[in-house]
């Protein structure tokens, strides 16, 4: 039987906005196995940022509750489920999130030093050896603002993948990019995945990307299908 | 380094691109506020040790006496000689008197002293300006540079002077006659207290001048190099019978000493709300930081970051402002009050009146002491204010919930 890397059981969650609600989630099931590729398909707007967040615990669910490995997660505390985090999980984001003032090698080191505290020069390597394994091995020390689109999404997934997390966790990492760099990012982040042993959960419009997956679900009226 | 210090460093002082305004306004603040301590503390403390040595100069480091006048004083010169802590003693007489010439009158203080006991006391060959001091006779004075300068006299000139003892000799219905006297040399020791309205004669010619007989006011005592003056003076006391006293310079410039000190602690108040105006500045640019950096505060709660990280992460931001901000202050006032007499120069070049400004100061040069426990205490506390100034932003970030701010515009 396959090792449960993580998943969710029961999960609903709604926002209230005036005399309104909306129900976003609706006691979502989802159970990623180690290793394994699940994409995640929906219409705009169907919950599935929320589901990756609360994945991510960085949302609560209404009810449900959300487990790392064998633990569940709601008992945590802020800061000791944010230090959890970072050791379990990296987060690909459609917008890539790099830090300006820092090169493309600083913003991979960045996962290691919130993870490990601080950084030697044996982890400086591994973040030269991450960027080289995404193709960006002579762009170490490029600023943010000088890389394309492209590029900035690879430094975010060397930088996801450099703590060996269990799980990433991908929200719509090719969406601000054009299909043919988008296809070559999704290539290496699956090829990665795979490599390192990762669980990847790839929340995606693009049907294309989604087919790669070994397991294909889609969000639809706040449930899993 | 962790994380947060690095990130710190990293918002304020960015790798090969402009500094941010935030840290150029914020810098500049905490640059003023500590100049305007350091350089302001700094002359407040030239002042006061300038006037502790140039009175030690010229005066002595302690002074015997009695509040009469006394005429065993050779006695005593020779018991505070024989002690270890003494390296000589002299006596004085002092008072004022009337000094005129062409018609002129001022009213100087003068004083009596035995010049080969007084040169053991006070340097004053290096004081004379013009004439010599082995001119000093019993029908000559010195007289500082001061009343030269307002009495247009010079060495060989005669002055005419007058004493409350021929004053009381009038009224006794006795003429009135001034005594002559020529000026053997100018002298200027550097403290206007002195160089503007002092003269010098011999003890003899005071002692006579005033009628003291065989009798002084005063011993000098300078102590021997590294002698705390204060221990002496209690040491010392033990060799005489009240109502002798023996005084330290402090005490007897007491006023002067206790009105810089105040004036200074004053000025370090006043002069702290600069330091306070500028982490106001510090404190908004960081609020104006955390919502543009809104986003970023997201991505490291989800890679991990605690509250008290982010938290650290803004205030170390406040804080390096505060060290940098400090450092460049400090750097800067060194520079400035190196080149003080430069720039005092050319700002009287422009505004004319050197020569009257400074004769209601005691000094000729502006003096500046650097004291380590003030320089210590401004950058404490300039650092601690702008460390806590970016405190209240650093909060706002630490508790945003980092799905809101990852959702964030």
């Amino acid at each position: 039987m396959s090792e449960l890397a993580i998943s969710a059981s029961g999960v609903a969650k709604s926002y209230t906005t005036g005399e309104s609600t909306l129900e976003v989630l609706r006691s979502v099931e989802l159970s990623v196995n180690k290793g394994e590729f699940v994409s995640i398909q929906g219409e705009s707007g169907c919950g599935k940022t929320t589901l990756l967040n609360v994945l991510a615990g960085i949302e609560s669910p209404d009810s449900g509750y959300v487990q790392w490995g064998t633990e569940r997660i709601e008992k945590l505390g802020r800061n000791a489920l944010a230090v959890k985090r970072g050791g379990f999980l990296g987060i690909v984001f459609q917008s890539y999130y790099l830090v300006p003032e820092i090169d493309s090698l600083q913003n991979v080191l960045m996962s290691r030093r919130i993870v490990d505290g601080r950084v030697g020069k044996e982890q400086v390597d591994e973040a030269r050896a991450m960027l080289a394994k995404v193709g960006l091995g002579d762009r170490c020390h490029q600023m943010p603002n000088t890389l394309s689109g492209g590029e900035r999404q690879r430094v975010a997934i060397a930088r996801a993948l450099l703590t060996n997390p269990a799980v990433i966790l991908a929200d719509e990492p090719t969406g601000n990019l054009d299909e043919a760099t988008g296809n070559r990012v999704m290539d290496q982040l699956r090829e990665l995945c795979r490599e390192f042993g990762t669980s990847l959960v790839l929340v995606t419009h693009n049907a294309e990307h989604a087919a790669l997956a070994d397991r294909q679900l889609t969000l639809s009226q706040g449930r899993i299908h | 380094m962790p994380w947060y210090l690095y990130i710190a460093i990293r918002h304020t002082f960015p790798k090969g691109k402009r500094l941010p305004f935030f840290t150029i306004m914020s810098v500049t603040g905490v640059v003023l506020g500590t100049m305007a301590l350091v350089v302001v503390l700094s002359v407040f403390n030239g002042f006061g040790h300038a006037i502790r040595e140039v009175v030690a100069d010229t005066t002595g480091d302690l002074k015997v006496m009695n509040g009469r006048i006394f005429e065993d004083y050779e006695e005593k010169v020779d018991l505070l000689e024989a002690s270890p802590l003494v390296a000589a003693a002299a006596p004085s007489a002092f008072g004022m008197v009337m000094l005129q010439t062409d018609n002129r009158p001022i009213v100087p203080q003068v004083q009596g002293i035995d010049v080969d006991k007084e040169r053991q006391i006070v340097p004053l060959d290096d004081y004379i300006r013009y004439g010599d001091l082995d001119e000093l006779d019993d029908d000559s004075l010195l007289i500082s540079s001061g009343i030269a300068n307002t009495l247009r006299l010079r060495v060989g000139d005669e002055v005419e002077l007058y004493t409350p003892l021929m004053i009381q000799r009038l009224n006794q219905n006795e003429v009135l006659l001034p005594r002559l006297m020529r000026v053997a040399a100018v002298f200027e020791t550097g403290f206007t207290k002195v160089d503007e309205n002092t003269i010098i004669t011999t003890l003899r010619s005071m002692q006579d001048l005033y009628g003291l007989g065989e009798g002084v006011h005063a011993l000098k005592v300078k102590l021997v190099e590294g002698v705390d003056a204060e221990k002496a003076a209690r040491e010392l006391q033990e060799l005489f019978e009240p109502p002798f006293r023996v005084s330290t310079w402090l005490e007897s410039n007491a006023d002067y000493l206790a009105i810089i000190e105040f004036e200074k602690r004053m000025m370090f108040f006043i002069l702290l709300i600069i330091v306070l105006v500028a982490s106001f500045s510090i404190a908004t640019s960081l609020f104006t930081s955390v919502v543009k950096k809104t986003r970023e505060i997201g991505l490291f709660s989800s890679m991990g970051a605690t509250s008290r990280q982010i938290i650290a992460c803004f205030c170390l931001q406040g804080f390096s402002v505060g060290v940098v901000g400090t450092g460049i202050g400090f750097a800067l006032s060194f520079a400035l009050l190196s080149a003080r007499e430069t720039i005092i120069d050319a700002i009287f070049r422009v505004i004319g009146g050197r020569e009257q400004t400074m004769q209601f100061y005691f000094f000729s040069e502006l003096p500046v002491h650097y004291n380590a426990s003030d320089l210590i205490v401004i950058a404490v506390l300039t650092i601690s204010i702008a460390t806590l100034a970016g405190l209240v932003p650093s909060i706002k970030a630490g508790l945003l919930k980092p799905v809101e701010a990852l959702r964030s515009e």
